[in-house]
């Protein structure tokens, strides 16, 4: 196990929670990392980042709660890809819509202690019952979300914090776990307690619509991640493996590779740029706590044929957050903190860590 | 963007479906007995009537020692007054709104001499009579249209199964539609809040009931034409006919499942006689098995349905109870609700006036809007809005333009959401256009009711044919029914192309403007036949004849629909033409938590 | 229609005595009620891991109330025993509980195991993973439905913060520790 040729460091420990953490997401735009808990609220963290030699030194601060209202857990989180809008998906069945006040000028970077409040600019309902997972689409024009009631919802994000439904997809049998969408194209991808994955596209004419459905898996699929090419899917399951799936065709996915070495349920990855160059790093983590690196390249194709995916475990952590599950993994998406991610887990705490190759 | 043909979208699911079994808890009264250890434990077994017993595990015979236990039973009502589901769909047990319990009844009935006799009454929809017409049309030479499709059934209900009388319900819609108008004047009057939505759509009303309560105000309270006409039949026609609502049995063929449930409905209970206006729903699909199972074949034409024009020229006949067939209302073929309004709309309006619609996104949401073409005023802005996704933006709409909070409380209402106001727009113009409908169409099913749940189903099969029409339909489509149960949900949604179709029945052969009408100047009564005016005057007519019977208006003046009678007669008015809706509150049965 | 009575007149079978002397914080009415903070881990005065055994996981979730029944106990319904707690044995931490339902398509049978999942989620130290499944052959329908959702920790999670589920699910709480008198002589 000593032999992997990369460790993981813990750079902090973000403590406040009042019970369970269950999602963290970085800010693509400004050094706010966000994270949500089973006590009703998010907590954002600004961070700066000193790029000292080789290794950058990372600094996180508190920077505000946001009690939500929400009536029961906030699952997930999600940021505008513009950085400037939060939505929060609840167990209430409900999603906020989080923005600062433009006309109060003044971003959160501002932190000379002028007013920044986050408030709720809308609440999204029409799902049944609790909402799993949230995510907006590369251009930021769409969101959409899962629940427990087996649709996945397609918004379209309009002027004015005006929300259109788009679609409500009823094709899973049973509770809808995550969505991701594809990192430049508009393609939708959802996982499921019915052991499923499944990809959706809009036709323009009609509605949005199911054309994949991504078998393999033998339970419940809790995870999804695109590669940042956008020619695979990661998905970790309850069935404790992590499967990539590759686009073949442009609307046909298969499995090419099963990452085994989880104990217990792999309940969220991770697919980041990484460093080097390759396809870059997949994180995973779940309820054995133990949070899994993977080097993802491929081989050069030969001869017309295809290039075949290659994974390499290059680091490994056990006990991320001593004894409690690992609930969620996200890598750092700015420029020169690609080998930076942060946890949340059962304890309440967000723990943020680099990998570094020896 | 173009799909490959594998990936070309053929079935509708926009449909509002049952997410949850059924939670409807069972009271418990049997006691515990304390045993002890080793004493003999007991199981339950079911006999092959699907009885079950509970028996001790040591004894072999159950007749010895078993103990019948209750069975489970729930009905439509129970389904109404439950917050479980969203809508019953057809998986809810639906045994007392079967065709085996119109047979039932029917075979059951005492003479006709005697006092317990039921006259019984069938009267079918439009919407159900397109869907016959489409699939016999499909394996037919020539396109057979829904008035002869209405002789024949109207054929195999007297001469098969022994109805007394059949109709068809579309003057049960154009009372409806009388009544709607006045409404919406009442509402824009002030009497009630605007926007108003459509009715006449059970699904959309259960929905409503059940997840958002804060729209009741906003649903129009008029009874749907199968309400209306349950009205018809047993209050105007059983008085004709010297017959209590008791002594008819009436029985709907609709398009939707849901429309069961509408009858089921406490409100359409009449406490004196113990009777329902609408006794029995049956679906179209419904309708069909049962001429399957009797061996009729409406592919075959009957005597004198070449004569198709016969009761549009009756004309007034005394005191018979005989109604105008077939009545065109230009506009949807889900009722045509919104152009009824437009319509009315455009006739009160002194100067000219115009029509615009705009599609948003599809056919399933469009934006009519009428305009004073010298002022430029707006004199009605509506919405037609049918499947789910579209009643949900048309409910965040609506909740939004009139302030109110939508969705349920129990969901964990959030206790800050920030109020912002709709942008001010600079010109008045613009101001104008960011306004609120005045009245919405809404349907639950994508396409409407010509695509209803309840309505023949194209085969599903991997034949090339997206288009799902061009098969032989007695082939393929028939059998999907062979088993004699509910079509599995898999097949149940039909093919757009199959509702293309079934929309072009609906229309087949009358004189009206496409669904959809484009931009036009609208001039009153759109149709240019005289047959056609003819009867829509004689609906008229008798609307009026039928108001004064029933409500029986203190005056000796002959009355319009639109005449304000005295306040007794309104009363009975409201009672007779009107419904109410209330909503349903969660259950709060902790063992029945589905989680 | 999961409230209706599956099993009318179930079997009751006699209780053991308990058959060791318990920490007084076992026979508190429930642990979680006294805010919390105490649980066996922090209890003990030493801060070493203790390991638990069988017969102390079974203590804890023998007097869980029967839903249907609410004057029977888990155990009197021979719905738990100690045999059917089983170890990991290369993890100690994790533990297996089976279940058995009274009747074979017993309707209860999720709430059972919800029950002894919110129990044991609110007694044990938090290192131990829990997997908690029907007995097998017991139940008459698939019970890997059954076992999928007490295993899924969002399902669960949300289960208790739904207020109607959670009053019933605090009645049959209640009684554990108190264990009622045997009833064989």
């Amino acid at each position: 196990m000593d032999s992997l040729p990369a460790r993981i460091e813990l750079i902090t420990q973000l403590e406040g929670h009042d019970d369970r953490s269950w999602h963290v997401a970085w800010n693509p735009q400004r050094p706010i990392l966000a994270s949500c808990s089973a006590d009703k609220s998010v907590r954002l963290y600004t961070y700066k980042s000193l790029q000292e030699a080789e290794k950058a030194s990372l600094t996180f601060t508190y920077h505000t709660t946001i009690p939500t209202g929400h009536g029961k857990t906030v699952r997930a989180i999600a940021w505008s890809p513009s950085g400037k809008t939060l939505a929060t998906a609840s167990f209430d069945s409900n999603i906020g819509i989080w923005a600062q006040d433009e006309e109060e000028g003044a971003g959160v970077d501002d932190d000379k202690g002028r007013s920044t409040e986050w408030e709720c600019m809308t609440l999204l309902e029409g799902h049944e019952t609790e909402c799993k997972s949230i995510a907006y689409s590369s251009s930021g024009n769409l969101l959409a979300s899962c629940s427990r009631d087996k649709t996945v919802w397609v918004w379209e994000v309009h002027p004015d914090y005006d929300f259109e439904c788009m679609g409500v997809l009823m094709e899973h049998s049973q509770d809808v776990k995550c969505v991701a969408w594809h990192p430049h194209e508009e393609i939708l991808a959802s996982a499921s307690y019915d052991d499923t994955i499944k990809l959706y596209v809009d036709d323009p004419s009609e509605d949005w619509f199911c054309f994949a459905t991504l078998t393999g898996h033998e339970s419940t699929v809790w995870a999804l991640a695109f590669s940042p090419d956008g020619r695979y899917l990661a998905s970790g399951s309850d069935d404790k493996t992590v499967r990539v799936w590759e686009r073949v065709q442009e609307h046909k996915w298969e499995c090419v590779a099963v990452l085994k070495g989880h104990e217990r349920s792999v309940y969220s990855i991770s697919w980041g740029k990484g460093s080097g160059d390759g396809l870059g790093w997949l994180a995973s983590t779940g309820g054995d706590g133990t949070i899994h690196i993977w080097a993802m390249s491929s081989t050069a194709a030969e001869e017309g044929g295809k290039s075949t995916l290659v994974h390499k475990l290059i680091a490994r952590f056990p006990c991320a957050h001593d004894v409690s599950d690992v609930n969620s993994v996200v890598w750092c998406p700015h420029q020169g903190l690609e080998n930076v991610f942060a946890t949340a887990g059962d304890d309440g705490l967000v723990r943020v860590w680099r990998v570094i190759l020896a | 963007m173009a799909f490959s043909g594998a990936l070309t979208l053929t079935d509708l699911n926009d449909f509002i479906t049952p997410s949850q079994a059924c939670i409807k808890p069972v009271e418990q009264s049997n006691k515990v007995d304390v045993k002890d250890a080793g004493s003999a434990a007991t199981q339950i077994q079911v006999d092959s009537s699907g009885s079950y017993y509970e028996v001790s595990a040591n004894g072999s015979a159950p007749a010895a020692s078993s103990t019948k236990l209750e069975t489970a039973q729930i009905s439509l009502n129970d389904c109404l007054a439950c917050s479980g589901c969203i809508t019953s769909a057809e998986s809810v047990l639906i045994t007392l709104q079967s065709h085996t319990e119109v047979l039932n009844v029917l075979s059951t009935n005492s003479d006709p001499s005697s006092p317990a006799h039921r006259v019984p009454v069938l009267s079918i929809a439009p919407q159900s009579l397109a869907s016959l017409a489409a699939s016999v049309s499909s394996s037919s030479a020539q396109p057979v249209g829904p008035s002869r499709i209405l002789r024949r059934v109207e054929a195999f209900c007297k001469d098969v199964l022994g109805f007394s009388h059949v109709f068809d319900t579309t003057f049960a819609r154009h009372i409806a539609l009388l009544e709607h108008g006045r409404e919406f004047l009442e509402r824009r009057a002030g009497m009630g809040k605007l926007p108003m939505l459509a009715s006449a759509c059970p699904g959309w009303i259960c929905y409503a009931e059940k997840t958002h309560p804060e729209m009741l105000p906003f649903i129009s309270a008029t009874k749907s034409p199968q309400q209306v006409m349950g009205t018809l039949v047993k209050e105007w026609m059983g008085a004709k006919w010297g017959r209590s609502p008791e002594q008819i049995y009436h029985v709907t063929v609709m398009p939707c499942y849901d429309k069961k449930l509408e009858a089921s409905r406490q409100d359409f209970y009449n406490e004196a006689y113990a009777t329902r206006d609408v006794d029995c729903v049956l679906t179209t699909g419904e309708l069909e098995l049962l001429m399957r199972e009797k061996g009729w074949d409406l592919s075959m034409p009957v005597g004198g349905e070449e004569d198709a024009a016969r009761r549009g020229a009756v004309g007034l006949t005394g005191s018979g109870t005989a109604l105008p067939e077939l009545i065109a209302h230009p506009g949807t073929s889900s009722g045509s609700y919104l152009q009824s309004l437009v319509s009315m709309c455009a006739d009160a309006s002194p100067g000219p006036s115009a029509l615009s619609v705009r599609a948003v996104r599809t056919a399933d949401y469009e934006e009519h809007t009428l305009a004073d073409t010298g002022a430029g005023t707006v004199l009605l802005r509506g919405a037609k809005c049918y499947g789910f996704r579209n009643l949900q933006n048309v409910v965040r709409k609506v909740g939004r333009d009139a302030g109110v909070q939508v969705g349920r409380g129990a969901a964990g209402r959030m206790a800050a959401v920030r109020v912002r106001g709709r942008p001010r727009r600079g010109d008045g113009a613009a101001a104008e256009v960011d306004k609120g409908y005045d009245y919405v169409e809404v349907m639950a099913c994508p396409g409407g009711c010509v695509n209803g749940g309840g309505q023949l189903k194209p085969a599903v099969s991997a034949q090339e044919d997206a288009e799902g029409y061009a098969r032989d339909w007695a082939e393929n489509g028939v059998k999907l029914n062979t088993d004699g149960g509910l079509p599995s949900s898999d097949a149940r949604w039909g093919t757009r192309g199959w509702t293309k179709k079934v929309e072009e029945a609906y229309w087949h052969g009358l004189p009206t403007p496409p669904p959809s009408p484009g931009p036009e100047t609208i001039n009153g009564t759109s149709g240019n036949l005289s047959d056609d005016h003819q009867k829509i005057q004689w609906a008229d007519e008798l609307a009026s004849r039928i108001l004064q019977d029933l409500c029986q208006p203190n005056t000796s003046e002959a009355i319009r629909w639109n005449t304000t009678m005295d306040d007794e007669a309104e009363a009975r008015r409201r009672r007779l033409f009107r419904t109410q809706y209330r909503a349903v509150e969660s259950e709060v049965n902790g063992l029945a938590v589905k989680w | 229609m999961s409230s209706e009575v599956f099993n009318p007149n179930p079997t009751v079978f006699a209780t053991a005595r308990s058959n060791r002397g318990l920490p007084a914080h076992y026979k508190a009415n429930s642990l979680w009620l006294d805010d919390g903070t105490h649980d066996i881990e922090e209890d003990d005065e030493s801060n070493e891991v203790e390991v638990i055994d069988q017969d102390e996981i079974f203590e804890l979730i023998r007097s869980i109330s029967d839903p249907e029944h609410r004057s029977m106990t888990l155990e009197q319904l021979a719905v738990v025993s100690a045999p059917q707690i089983t170890f990991d044995d290369k993890t100690p931490d994790r533990l297996t509980v089976e279940f058995t339902p009274t009747v074979p398509h017993c309707g209860m049978s999720t709430f059972i195991g919800l029950s002894i999942r919110v129990r044991l989620l609110r007694s044990l130290p938090q290192r131990y993973k829990v997997d908690i499944r029907v007995k097998p052959g017991s139940h008459q329908s698939e019970h890997a439905p059954v076992n999928k959702q007490l295993n899924d920790k969002e399902r669960v999670a949300a289960a208790l913060e739904n207020p109607a589920l959670l009053e019933v699910l605090e009645q049959c709480l209640s009684t554990v520790g108190q264990h009622p008198e045997p009833t064989a002589a």
